[in-house]
């Protein structure tokens, strides 16, 4: 069970032959970074809800750590995402209404066995701060941040507790130069330290350098 | 979770929760106070007088010899004489009887002629008695008690004179300052019509009107022997109330009455009197209950608004918090708790509003509409009606929470801006 992610002869449908997503085969290991290219309009979106178990596949098989969605209820899908997965959004990825330490926290609040792993969330948090150059920030309100550094905040939340997989969506590509090429940096730094599953979605070829493999969603998704 | 989130979240939208649970307050607090006041108002009206079986008096309306008798609304076409009164009075079956005398006014305010038995047996509110503030019951010809109301309004002592007007109408001219009395004593307040009146004997009552037999002053001197109260002879009053030693007796004792023959007289039971009356009026208390349930289901609509505004501007956050593991469950829970929180926090704050209402309009309303209101705990039914308050509210917050769900389902992990 080496097999981080794999789907086979998935579908999905929103609708009766409406197919937005139809892919073979697409196998993601253990530990690998993975760069995802995924151009808006391939079925980019229905894919990672799939994978994240927010959305069940019409036909086939999703599998995440060894465990087939589809046998999996709703319920368990999402205490699965909760448990071990961590997720960067493009944008605002950030609970306006908590302090960036908060944030940072929430998994192990709605996870408890996010929590369980850890013998001290506070440590492991103050931890992924430092890391993160996120230091002076730490009692600050989330809306006084620039996005560089919500996105760096976002990438601490997906990483506490270690979860197993990280999917990050397009997380770099509301970011300038120097802040994409800083998130860049921490990112593999904290890929280096914890070896994740990384499952990298953009639309920028040019990030493809930072990874071991490169998928193409349009390639690999027949039916767009 | 759910604690933390939606506090830290109602913090975050602190003045449009404040709002909001100001909102229910305030609905909680009238709905609670129009019912305490409705309740009241019904209460005191119908426990004017409690304890008396009947009320006797000559035959007319019902209604007129309970307002002129009890509530010193209006007079009597006739009067009934003493041999009429002291006949029934002598009946076996009698524990009690309360003459009263009609047909004079101090600056506005009814002069009551009555004996020491209206001090003793009369009874309000259940089991209450009149009480004394200062002084003792009137026994000499010239002596008087002045309710609290009046002693109130004139700032009366004890010791201090006044002279009764003759008439009731209000423009009274013609006084009998030829014969004026001393308050020897002053009542309690009772937020019954008894504060509002005042009380001499039954021989002031003819005292007063000696030399005045054709409807005016003669003008003629008074020999002050007539006025010593054993020299008085009563010969005539305006009704008088009576309590029977058996309960059981009332319809029967009430129908002789109807059938006496020595003059036209009739008996009231006043406490069915007090409820039809009460009915005939009684469809202001529905428009109050009405009102009350419209502020509420104001209040409630105002936690729908304030929930439902915000799910567009949340509905990023919603689907952060599924992205960390949250279902779609949570977040309508999230939503459906927030706005429990909301209802819970305005109940209470509600209910200490009451209170502290209660605490300063209860003095305005006993003086100014003898409605009595005790501060109490809150009873059963108040408990029952905070619950369903409690249920109404947080159904409203059923919407915006469904919504939410709805929202959630649709956006998996997409977040719309």
């Amino acid at each position: 069970m080496t097999d981080a992610i794999r789907l086979q002869n998935c579908q999905f449908a929103y609708h009766k032959n409406t197919n937005v997503l139809n892919i073979d085969e697409l196998t993601i290991k253990k530990g690998e970074k993975v760069f995802l290219y995924g151009p808006s309009g391939h079925g980019k979106s229905t894919l990672l809800n799939l994978i994240a178990g927010v959305l069940k596949a019409s036909s086939g098989n999703v599998e995440v750590l060894g465990q087939d969605l589809s046998k999996l209820n709703q319920s368990a899908r999402d205490k699965l995402r909760g448990e071990k997965i961590g997720y960067i959004f493009q944008l605002f990825n950030l609970i306006p209404y908590l302090s960036v330490k908060e944030n940072i926290e929430l998994p192990c609040l709605i996870n408890k066995k996010r929590a369980q792993s850890l013998t001290n969330i506070e440590a492991q948090a103050m931890a992924l701060i430092e890391s993160l150059g996120l230091f002076d920030l730490t009692t600050k309100s989330v809306t006084d941040l620039s996005i560089g550094q919500q996105q760096r905040v976002a990438c601490a939340r997906a990483l506490i507790g270690e979860p197993e997989i990280i999917i990050a969506d397009e997380p770099t590509s509301a970011l300038d130069e120097k802040n994409n090429k800083e998130f860049m940096k921490l990112l593999m730094n904290e890929w280096e330290k914890k070896k994740f599953t990384l499952l990298f979605v953009s639309h920028d070829e040019r990030l493809k350098t930072y990874f071991d493999r490169t998928i193409s969603l349009p390639e690999i998704n027949r039916h767009v | 979770m759910f604690n933390f989130l939606t506090f830290k979240s109602l913090k975050n939208r602190k003045f449009t929760s404040l709002l909001c649970v100001l909102s229910i307050a305030l609905s909680v607090t009238l709905f609670l106070g129009i019912e305490r006041i409705r309740n009241g108002a019904r209460d005191g009206f119908t426990n004017t007088i409690s304890k008396t079986d009947l009320i006797i008096g000559a035959k007319g309306g019902p209604l007129q010899l309970l307002l002129y008798t009890v509530f010193h609304i209006g007079g009597a076409v006739n009067n009934i004489k003493v041999s009429t009164y002291n006949e029934i009075k002598s009946n076996p079956q009698i524990e009690w009887a309360i003459p009263i005398s009609l047909g004079d006014t101090y600056r506005g305010f009814r002069v009551v002629g009555t004996d020491e038995n209206f001090f003793n047996h009369y009874q309000f509110r259940g089991d209450k008695k009149v009480e004394f503030q200062t002084g003792n019951i009137p026994s000499d010809t010239f002596e008087v008690v002045i309710g609290s109301q009046v002693a109130r309004k004139f700032g009366h002592l004890v010791g201090d004179p006044i002279v009764i007007s003759h008439g009731i109408s209000s423009g009274a001219i013609m006084t009998h300052d030829q014969t004026p009395f001393k308050i020897i004593g002053i009542l309690k307040p009772t937020q019954t019509p008894i504060d509002n009146a005042v009380y001499i004997t039954l021989q002031g009552m003819e005292a007063i009107h000696f030399g005045w037999e054709t409807g005016t002053p003669s003008g003629e001197t008074i020999n002050p022997e007539r006025f010593k109260k054993e020299n008085i002879e009563i010969t005539q009053l305006t009704s008088f109330m009576v309590k029977l030693k058996s309960r059981i007796a009332v319809l029967r004792m009430r129908r002789s009455i109807d059938q006496y023959e020595a003059e036209p007289i009739m008996a009231i039971i006043p406490a069915l009197s007090l409820q039809e009356m009460w009915e005939t009026i009684g469809y202001v208390e529905q428009i109050l209950l009405l009102v009350s349930v419209f502020v509420l289901i104001g209040g409630a609509m105002s936690i729908l608004i304030a929930l439902y505004t915000s799910i567009n501007e949340r509905r990023r956050e919603m689907a952060i918090l599924r992205s960390l593991g949250a279902s779609s469950q949570n977040v309508f829970f999230l939503l459906l708790y927030e706005s429990g929180l909301l209802v819970f926090s305005g109940c209470i704050l509600g209910v200490v509003n009451l209170y502290g209402a209660l605490y300063f309009i209860r003095p305005w309303l006993e003086t100014n509409f003898s409605i009595y209101l005790p501060i109490e705990m809150l009873s059963k039914t108040e408990l029952y009606y905070l619950g369903a308050i409690f249920i109404l509210g947080t159904m409203a917050g059923l919407i915006p929470a469904i919504k939410a769900y709805l929202n959630s389902l649709q956006d998996g992990l997409s977040i719309k801006i």
